[in-house]
């Protein structure tokens, strides 16, 4: 056993994990306050301020995508327990320790969600109306993370912009919001693809790899092409 | 480390993008393997999956707080979640620590403690009798599988690795519920920080690729139950496989089975 281990961990560290890295320049959380380094110690105290923290996050995620009740608890369960098996991962270097969380808890509840063979999607085709503040509990970095994020969302175009929602927030599959906005498909995949590369850049996250020819992640996506 | 990595083509960011937004139907998911495997990408199930993950929580972040939900977790709910995050989190504590019991603590440390487990029994009677929020335990989700004609079990093999000869147990897996369980004595205790068990699911009837079926930790040898997470669904498991991973799992494994369980 200790002999398998030890070679699986020199062939795992010798693997590329995606060579996502955050960017140093970007104001990051300090650690000073964060709950899942204490959850990696195996503090049971942080579990009950972690869900004071992110409860009500994770909840909303999970309703929004999944709807019923009953599978939100079911699949808002399995995401905390993700949550807590993943904290040791987690590095404020890379992303804030609210959008780690988010990361973690939409990943199980769109498992959740295929798994359970779900569904119509609940947003709707509405954008939303007006933009309020972050909640209170957000700390000042945090709110600096989504107050850019939110100023390169507002960059895009309409229609780019309705596609990425519909994906991000409804969960809807690339098709079905071709066939719901009458748009070619290669059209809407674009849209998204170009979102996130470029919503990557804004975060710091590189992989060592350039975007494809047309596809340019830069800051502001105000150029309404589509490749 | 100035060493280049391949450029990644326009499928597999689409592919990844969708992942990251609604996740990838079935023959998505093996056209992401191919693709990925294609640009030499070997892991894709890290948490950032190349950011593209990361990026759409962000997104998801910046829109929900320009359109704060009124929704909060239910309480009954959140009781739960303390219930399975305090056993969860406590394993991940350092075995070097102080056994509990052996520095006695204040007594009114031990008088809070039982206040605070009797006004939790009080809560769950009161959860019983009303009907709300009582979940059975694995174990008796095990049962209640069990129990069904169309639940099938199978029992492990360890293969032949170096300290997995010796482990037992099954796999109780309902095709209909979509449900399972990993009943386990004797595998290894792995440091959840190098690696951890992944769980793969072998159903040829829908794909050639094997179903992810979670990443877990064997915090004991003892026996461990562990729940079957498949990524998507299974109509009729031929075999289950543990394999040892990077922590979070991988998309495609490259790792020496090293349990079994497989149809006769």
């Amino acid at each position: 056993m200790d002999t398998l281990l030890a070679e699986r961990r020199t062939s795992l560290s010798a693997t590329s994990f995606g060579g996502a890295r955050m960017s140093s320049l970007l104001p990051r959380t300090s650690s000073d306050d964060a709950l899942l380094p204490r959850i990696a110690k195996g503090d049971e105290g942080a579990v009950e301020a972690c869900l004071d923290r992110y409860g009500d996050l994770v909840w909303r995620i999970a309703r929004r995508l999944v709807g019923d009740a009953d599978t939100a608890a079911d699949v808002v369960q399995e995401a905390f327990i993700d949550i807590w098996r993943a904290a040791p991962r987690f590095d404020p270097e890379q992303a804030s320790e609210r959008t780690f969380v988010a990361m973690i808890a939409r990943r199980r509840v769109i498992d959740g969600w295929r798994a359970r063979q779900r569904h119509a999607p609940a947003t709707s085709l509405a954008e939303p109306t007006a933009i309020a503040d972050a909640p209170s509990r957000d700390r000042l970095e945090e709110s600096d993370e989504v107050a850019r994020i939110q100023g390169l969302l507002s960059t895009l175009d309409p229609i780019p912009r309705q596609v990425l929602r519909l994906a991000v927030l409804g969960g809807w599959p690339h098709r079905q919001i071709a066939t719901e906005l009458g748009l070619p498909l290669g059209t809407v995949k674009s849209h998204i693809r170009r979102a996130l590369l470029a919503l990557r850049s804004q975060l710091g996250v590189r992989d060592g790899t350039p975007p494809p020819e047309g596809d340019a992640a830069s800051p502001s996506m105000k150029d309404g092409g589509v490749a | 480390m100035t060493q280049r990595e391949p450029t990644l083509e326009t499928p597999l960011l689409d592919l990844l993008s969708e992942r990251a937004t609604a996740g990838l139907d079935a023959a998505s998911h093996t056209a992401l393997r191919e693709e990925a495997s294609r640009a030499s990408v070997s892991d894709l199930g890290a948490d950032g999956a190349l950011g593209f993950a990361l990026a759409a929580a962000a997104a998801d972040l910046a829109w929900g707080a320009a359109s704060p939900g009124t929704e909060h977790l239910p309480a009954p709910l959140r009781v739960r979640i303390v219930e399975a995050g305090g056993a969860e989190v406590a394993r991940l504590r350092a075995p070097s620590r102080s056994p509990a019991g052996s520095t006695p603590g204040p007594r009114w440390l031990a008088w809070s403690g039982m206040a605070a487990a009797m006004l939790l029994l009080g809560f769950l009677l009161t959860q019983a009798f009303t009907g709300v929020g009582v979940r059975p335990t694995p174990a008796e989700r095990v049962a209640m599988l069990e129990a069904r004609d169309d639940t099938l079990v199978l029992a492990w093999k360890g293969l032949d690795q170096p300290g997995f000869e010796r482990v037992t147990g099954d796999v109780v897996w309902n095709d209909t519920r979509q449900e399972g369980y990993m009943r386990l004595r004797g595998l290894p205790v792995n440091d959840a920080g190098e690696a951890q068990y992944q769980l793969w699911i072998v159903d040829p009837a829908r794909d050639k690729h094997p179903v992810d079926g979670g990443v877990f930790d064997a915090r004991s040898e003892g026996e461990i139950l562990v729940p079957i997470r498949a990524a998507l669904r299974v109509d009729r498991p031929a075999a289950f496989v543990l394999t040892l991973e990077q922590p979070g799992g991988v998309v495609v494994s490259d790792g020496p089975h090293l349990v079994l369980a497989a149809r006769g």
